[in-house]
């Protein structure tokens, strides 16, 4: 408790209140904005954290993660895009609501929905955290490797499309983490002769490269960098009250619950979490058919749920060390930069700064629900920047990020060969979530692997006989076979309806 | 006959693991070693890519009848080659000339390159240009203390 206060503390000191205010404030804007993320924020903000204290480093990258999640409603209720997958199912009633004049209240919904989506969430991962990272400290590499190894088949399997495709992901990734030396022996691989690759490929350039040119240069091509106008009515006030919380409690209470528990299971984030809060939101309602035509409860069950999700992820981020998502991969990453290893250990060797963590989310929540209420007449303005501006300004700012992680123009090039290996993947369908994940857990699930078997003494056997480790690979098993046999359980399904319906016919 | 993405992504990856796995020959193993050494995860990988390589190049063929939609639109592919030849001639230009010298220049292609059916000025995007690298150049040198590249000619 005494931590997590000094933690508060060091969040509330004038400096950091104001860099978690102008980050806050940059995250909203890059979450309203449709093409813009929280993740891209986070990916440009890490080469800044080069020459920042780790606290101050924290502070940024939280700060803008907190904003650019809660800003996603924006252009979900405003224009009807989403300013991420997790505005989704916040589209189908909040934009309805906007065309119904009511525009003001499905904001002041979203604000509040994600205000307590978040800080519900993060007050329980601040509980639950130093609890399981205080369990974890007793398994071995053998539970370890299967953790990281389940977190990737639970990924790749959720892909979008094609399981193969989501596989074949996060088999590039795991190729692209041999790059530089193996973390047991030393010996290198795939460095080409080149000394800048032996420390392997930076996670800052993999980031830049991959999200923030990609996806800028992908999307002019595409012609999808414009955005329609936004139709808005009534923007005064907060546009919700106690007595609408009251109404919509159960559908709140169950998004959060949702929301959290998806949250924590790797790749299923606030991209699943808010489409399942929503669909239960309408199962229970006395009138589903408003559904789609701007009930506000779309938009409670929504928002709650993607939100909670946040807190959701930060529990294996910190107590485990398993990022759940591309975001958590990116602030793992920023853990890395400043020479820290998120995971069991970092929770009871340096309890201040996992603290200060989640002091810091909780507070940017707080910021971002104030920030929101104070600029919510100005939403719509956020969503006439200009792209070409916006868009060149990020670009320049990438250039700087690859030079920065090592002063040298090596960082460049590489981002801009995985610029390029991005767009292919994006032509291909491959997604990038499971590439992101493999990449960044490769050493750990490399290095437990072969220590699992070297202290076993060349055997593999303790892999399958220590109850959690086997568990955790049946479960990776099953989310691999699973839509094999979800696509031939669905199938005999169809063939026995057309079976009876035949012979029904026949009759 | 026209090939699926499935197909061509299904190509590109066996091609992929047929270098890669050449490559990590090359990788030294450590004798006498207990558990499988550094060759295990290139391999893993390898066999993960080739898998899904021909999964998909298997799937590419059998729906080869079916139409796909273009993943970009007309001109599209000339577009993006443009823009990330762009994005290649700044980091070439930025190694000799350096930041502050290419930077301007830069902005102003990319604002062109970006600004789709958006109408666009010189004069405002010249300006727009040096205030850019004016203050991400104060911003990242003075207040973040990053340095930026300064150009082989002039270093």
């Amino acid at each position: 408790m005494a931590e997590y206060i000094n933690a508060l503390m060091i969040c509330l000191q004038p400096i950091n209140l104001l860099l978690i205010i102008a980050m806050v404030a940059l995250g909203i804007v890059f979450g309203a904005i449709p093409g813009l993320s929280a993740t891209l924020g986070i990916a440009l903000l890490l080469p800044v954290t080069f020459g920042l204290s780790t606290e101050t480093s924290f502070v940024l990258l939280l700060a803008i993660w907190i904003g650019g999640v809660s800003g996603t409603f924006i252009s979900a209720v405003l224009i009807g895009i989403p300013g991420s997958s997790s505005a989704i199912a916040t589209c189908f009633d909040g934009f309805p609501m906007t065309k119904n004049g009511q525009a003001g209240k499905a904001l002041g919904i979203g604000m509040t929905a994600s205000f307590i989506g978040t800080v519900g969430s993060v007050a329980l991962a601040t509980v639950l955290s130093p609890v399981i990272a205080e369990f974890a400290l007793h398994l071995g590499p053998w539970e370890y490797f299967s953790l990281c190894f389940c977190a990737i088949t639970l990924v790749a399997s959720l892909s979008k499309g094609n399981i193969f495709k989501g596989i074949m992901a996060a088999g590039i990734g795991l190729l692209m983490g041999c790059i530089g030396m193996d973390p047991i022996n030393g010996a290198t691989r795939f460095t080409f002769g080149n000394t800048y690759l032996s420390g392997g490929i930076s996670t800052v350039a993999q980031m830049l490269g991959m999200f923030a040119m990609c996806q800028i240069i992908r999307d002019s091509a595409r012609g999808e960098a414009k955005m329609p106008d936004a139709n808005v009515g009534n923007m005064k006030g907060l546009g919700v009250s106690f007595k609408d919380i009251i109404e919509n409690i159960k559908t709140i209470a169950f998004a959060f619950a949702s929301g959290l528990w998806i949250g924590f299971l790797p790749g299923m984030g606030s991209g699943i979490s808010n489409m399942v809060a929503y669909g239960y939101a309408k199962s229970i309602s006395k009138d589903p058919d408003s559904f789609g035509k701007g009930n506000p409860a779309g938009v409670w069950a929504s928002e709650t749920a993607n939100n909670a999700s946040l807190g959701g992820a930060l529990i294996p981020m910190m107590a485990l060390g398993i990022p759940g998502d591309g975001i958590t991969a990116m602030l793992i990453a920023g853990l890395t930069i400043h020479g820290l290893q998120a995971g069991p250990l970092f929770m009871t060797e340096q309890p201040d700064l996992a603290m200060l963590i989640f002091a810091c989310v909780m507070v940017a929540a707080i910021i971002t629900y104030l920030i929101q209420i104070l600029t919510k007449r100005w939403f719509p303005y956020i969503l006439k920047v200009p792209y070409h501006y916006l868009y060149t300004v990020i670009l320049v700012i990438c250039y700087i990020g690859g030079y920065g992680i090592s002063n040298t123009m090596f960082n460049i090039y590489v981002m801009l060969a995985l610029c390029f290996l991005a767009i292919f993947m994006s032509v291909s369908g491959l997604p990038t979530s499971p590439l992101v994940l493999a990449f960044i857990l490769s050493s750990k699930l490399e290095r437990y692997f072969r220590q699992g078997i070297s202290y076993a003494h060349g055997s593999y056997a303790p892999f399958f006989t220590r109850p959690i480790s086997a568990v955790l690979l049946i479960v990776s098993v099953f989310c691999v076979v699973w839509p094999f046999l979800s696509d031939r359980l669905k199938n005999k399904k169809k063939m026995a309806v057309a079976g009876a319906q035949n012979e029904v016919n026949d009759d | 006959m026209k090939m699926r993405r499935d197909t061509v992504t299904g190509i590109v990856g066996l091609i992929g693991c047929a270098f890669f796995f050449f490559m990590t020959q090359s990788v030294k193993q450590p004798a006498k070693l207990l558990e499988p050494g550094p060759r295990l995860l290139p391999y893993v990988a390898i066999v993960l890519i080739a898998m899904s390589s021909i999964a998909l190049l298997i799937k590419g063929v059998k729906e080869s009848a079916i139409e796909e939609k273009p993943y970009f639109p007309k001109g599209g592919v000339l577009k993006i080659s443009r823009s990330f030849a762009y994005l290649v001639i700044y980091a070439i230009a930025m190694t000799w000339l350096g930041f502050l010298i290419t930077t301007p220049f830069a902005t102003v292609v990319f604002i062109y390159d970006l600004k789709g059916n958006s109408e666009v000025k010189l004069l405002p995007s010249i300006l727009i240009a040096i205030l850019v690298t004016a203050g991400l150049y104060a911003m990242f040198v003075f207040g973040f203390q990053v340095k930026l590249p300064a150009g082989i000619l002039f270093s």
